[in-house]
C-alpha cells in the first residue's frame, strides 16, 4: 500500500517542455546579497570613522605596500595591506566609499530633480517648451562629457564639484528624455482631464497627481544611474580628473597603484573589486526594482 | 529633402556649435590662458610677449570669432610642446584610435549578436545563465579595472600578448578585447530582452504554425525587428568607445587620440588640448548623424 502522495513523489519527474516561451516575467526573488552589499556600503559610508581603523590619511613609509592579511606576509594590522605610502588600504575604502556615494547623491539630487523637472514640465506643456528641452537633451547626450571634464580640469584644476557637474549634466538629460515620455502617456488620462475640469492649476495637476505616477520610475531609473556614476567618477579619477588627493576615492586608488600592480596588485586590485562589485549589485538592484515597480522600463536607460 | 532630415543635420550643427562654444569657454573660463600655459618662472615682459602673439590680448568675443575661424577652416595653430601644427599630430593619432575601435566593434558584434540571442532561444537554461552572469559582470568592472587585470593575467602572468605599444597586430588584441567586453555586454543584454519580446509576438507564432524552421523564424522573423532597439544603443556605441578608450589607451600606452588630450593636458598644451577635443567630438556627432542616416534607409518605417 503506497499513499497517494508518496505514490506522486515516486513518479518519474518529466518537466514539461516549456514551449511557449512566457511574456510574463517570473516573480524574481528579492537579491540578497545586492541588499546586504548596499547595507554595508551605506554604514561605511555613514559612519567610515567607526569602522576605520586608521586615519585615511597617515603616511607610514616603513609599512609600505604590505600585503592584505589573508596572503603570505600580511597581518591583521592591516588586514587589506598598505599602499606605497603606507597608508592603511581599509580604512581609505571605507572613507573612499564615502566620497563616491556623496558624488552618486549630490549628482543624483542634481541631476534627477532638473531632469525630472524639465522632463515633466517638456510632456506637460508640449509645444515650443517640448521641442527646447528636447533638443536641449539630445545635445546634452550626444557631448563627449568625459573630455569636456578633462578639458575643464585642466584649466581650473580637479574638484568634487566638477565631477558632480559632469555627471549631473549627463543625467538630468537622461531623466528629461524618460520622464517626458511617462507624461506624455499621463497627461491623457481621464483623471487629468478631471483634474483641469475642475479648476486645478497646472502646478497641481503636475506635483499632486503625475508626479506620485512617475515617482516609480524615478527610482528605479535613479538605482539604475548608480552603477554609471560609480564608474563615470571611477575613470575621471584615474585620469586624475576626479576628487584631488589625498582625499580617498576607489578610482583614484585605482589609480596610484596602478603602477606597482606586477609587485603589489592589492593596491589596485581592492578598489577596483569594491567598485566592480558595488557597481554589479546596483545593477542587480536596479533590475529588481525595475521588474517590480515598472516592467515597463526596458532598454538602455 | 525632408523636414526629419533636415532637422537632424540642424540638430548636428547645434551640437558640434556647443562642443567648440564649450571648449573655449573652458579655456577662459579662469581668466587668461596663458596664466595655465606658461610656467611659473616668465618674467612679466615673457608673459606679455606671449600674450600677445597668442591673441589672448584682444577682447573675448574677437578671440572667439578667431577661434570659430580657425575651427571652419582647420586652422588650430601650434603646438606648445610639439612646436608643429596641430593637426599634423592629431591626424594620425585618430586614425590609430580609429583602428582600435573598428576592431573593438568587430568582436563587440561577432560575440555579442550570437550571445544574446543564444541567451534569448535557451531562455532560463545554463546558456542563458552563463551568458547573463558573463554580461552582468562585463558591465560592472569599469574599462580602467578590466584593462589592469586583463595585461596583469594575459601578459605578466601568461607572457601570452604585449601589454602595451602597437608594434605588431598582437598588440592590438588586448586594448580591443578591454573595450569590447564592456560593450558586448550591453549588446548581450538588450539583445536578449528584445528578442524574448519579439519570440512572443502573434507573426512569430504564425510563423512556427506555418511549419518554418527554428533558425528561419529565428533569424529572418525575429531578429530583424529584435534589433530595432539596438539602434538606440548603436547610437550611443560611439560615445561608450571614446570614453572606454581614454581610459584604455592611457592603460595600454595606445597612441590614439584619447590618450594625445590626456598627455596633452599633463603637459598644459592648450592649443593640442582644445584642437584635440573639438575634433573628437566633430567626429563622434558626424558618426552618430551617420548611424541615424542609416537608421532612416534601413527602417522603412521612417519615410524621407
Amino acid at each position: 500500500m503506497i499513499s497517494e502522495r508518496l505514490r506522486t513523489w515516486l513518479r518519474p519527474r518529466t518537466a514539461p517542455r516549456r514551449r511557449r516561451r512566457s511574456a510574463a516575467p517570473r516573480p524574481s526573488r528579492r537579491p540578497f546579497l545586492s541588499l546586504t552589499w548596499a547595507l554595508i556600503i551605506l554604514v561605511m559610508a555613514i559612519v567610515p570613522g567607526l569602522l576605520a581603523p586608521y586615519s585615511p590619511l597617515d603616511i607610514n613609509p616603513i609599512a609600505s605596500r604590505q600585503p592584505p592579511a589573508f596572503m603570505a606576509g600580511g597581518s591583521w594590522a592591516h588586514p587589506l595591506g598598505t599602499d606605497e605610502d603606507g597608508r592603511d588600504l581599509l580604512s581609505r575604502i571605507i572613507f573612499g566609499t564615502r566620497t563616491d556615494l556623496s558624488i552618486v547623491a549630490v549628482s543624483l539630487l542634481l541631476g534627477g530633480a532638473a531632469g525630472a523637472s524639465f522632463g515633466m514640465l517638456a510632456g506637460y506643456a508640449g509645444g515650443w517648451i517640448e521641442a527646447v528641452t528636447m533638443r536641449a537633451v539630445d545635445v546634452s547626450l550626444a557631448l563627449p562629457t568625459i573630455l569636456l571634464a578633462l578639458t575643464v580640469v585642466a584649466v581650473s584644476g580637479p574638484s568634487f564639484w566638477l565631477v558632480v557637474l559632469a555627471t549631473a549634466f549627463v543625467l538630468w538629460a537622461r531623466f528629461a528624455r524618460l520622464l517626458r515620455g511617462e507624461v506624455v502617456v499621463w497627461r491623457e488620462r481621464d483623471f487629468i482631464t478631471a483634474a483641469k475640469a475642475a479648476g486645478a492649476p497646472d502646478s497641481r495637476i503636475l506635483v499632486r497627481h503625475i508626479l506620485p505616477n512617475v515617482l516609480n520610475t524615478l527610482i528605479v531609473l535613479s538605482t539604475l544611474q548608480i552603477g554609471w556614476i560609480i564608474i563615470l567618477e571611477g575613470s575621471l579619477s584615474f585620469l586624475g580628473a576626479g576628487v584631488p588627493a589625498p582625499t580617498p576615492s576607489w578610482g583614484a586608488m585605482v589609480a596610484t597603484g596602478r603602477d606597482t600592480v606586477q609587485i603589489s596588485w592589492w593596491v589596485a586590485g581592492i578598489p577596483a573589486l569594491m567598485i566592480s562589485l558595488t557597481v554589479l549589485a546596483s545593477n542587480v538592484l536596479g533590475d529588481w526594482l525595475r521588474d517590480r515597480l515598472d516592467p515597463r522600463l526596458r532598454g538602455p536607460a | 529633402m525632408s523636414r526629419l532630415l533636415l532637422a537632424r543635420l540642424a540638430q548636428t550643427l547645434l551640437t558640434l556649435f556647443t562642443t567648440v562654444t564649450f571648449v573655449f569657454a573652458a579655456g577662459h573660463l579662469s581668466g587668461n590662458p596663458a596664466d595655465v600655459i606658461l610656467p611659473m618662472t616668465t618674467t612679466p615682459a615673457e608673459r606679455a610677449a606671449y600674450i600677445h602673439l597668442f591673441g589672448f590680448d584682444k577682447p573675448l568675443y574677437q578671440q572667439y570669432a578667431i577661434y570659430l575661424g580657425g575651427v571652419a577652416t582647420g586652422n588650430f595653430g601650434d603646438s606648445i610642446t610639439y612646436r608643429r601644427p596641430v593637426l599634423e599630430i592629431i591626424i594620425p593619432r585618430l586614425f590609430n584610435t580609429a583602428k582600435l575601435a573598428a576592431l573593438a566593434l568587430l568582436i563587440t558584434l561577432v560575440v555579442g549578436i550570437p550571445v544574446g540571442a543564444a541567451a534569448a532561444v535557451w531562455r532560463g537554461r545554463w546558456v542563458d545563465h552563463l551568458a547573463m552572469g558573463t554580461a552582468v559582470t562585463g558591465q560592472s568592472i569599469p574599462t580602467f579595472a578590466s584593462a589592469i587585470l586583463l595585461i596583469s593575467v594575459v601578459s605578466v602572468w601568461l607572457r601570452l600578448l604585449p601589454a602595451s605599444g602597437m608594434e605588431s597586430w598582437q598588440s592590438y588584441i588586448l586594448p580591443a578585447v578591454t573595450i569590447a567586453w564592456f560593450m558586448a555586454a550591453g549588446i548581450v543584454r538588450l539583445l536578449r530582452s528584445s528578442l524574448l519580446d519579439v519570440l512572443d509576438a502573434e507573426y512569430i507564432k504564425i510563423a512556427r504554425a506555418k511549419g518554418l524552421s527554428e533558425a528561419v523564424v529565428l533569424w529572418k522573423h525575429a531578429f530583424r525587428n529584435a534589433t530595432i532597439p539596438l539602434t538606440t544603443f548603436v547610437g550611443l556605441i560611439f560615445g561608450i568607445i571614446l570614453t572606454s578608450a581614454v581610459t584604455v589607451e592611457i592603460v595600454y600606452n595606445w597612441p590614439g587620440i584619447a590618450s594625445l588630450i590626456y598627455s596633452s593636458i599633463l603637459h598644459r598644451d592648450y592649443p593640442l588640448t582644445q584642437a584635440a577635443v573639438t575634433a573628437t567630438a566633430a567626429i563622434i556627432v558626424l558618426l552618430n548623424l551617420g548611424v541615424d542616416l542609416l537608421y532612416i534607409v534601413l527602417d522603412p518605417r521612417v519615410h524621407l
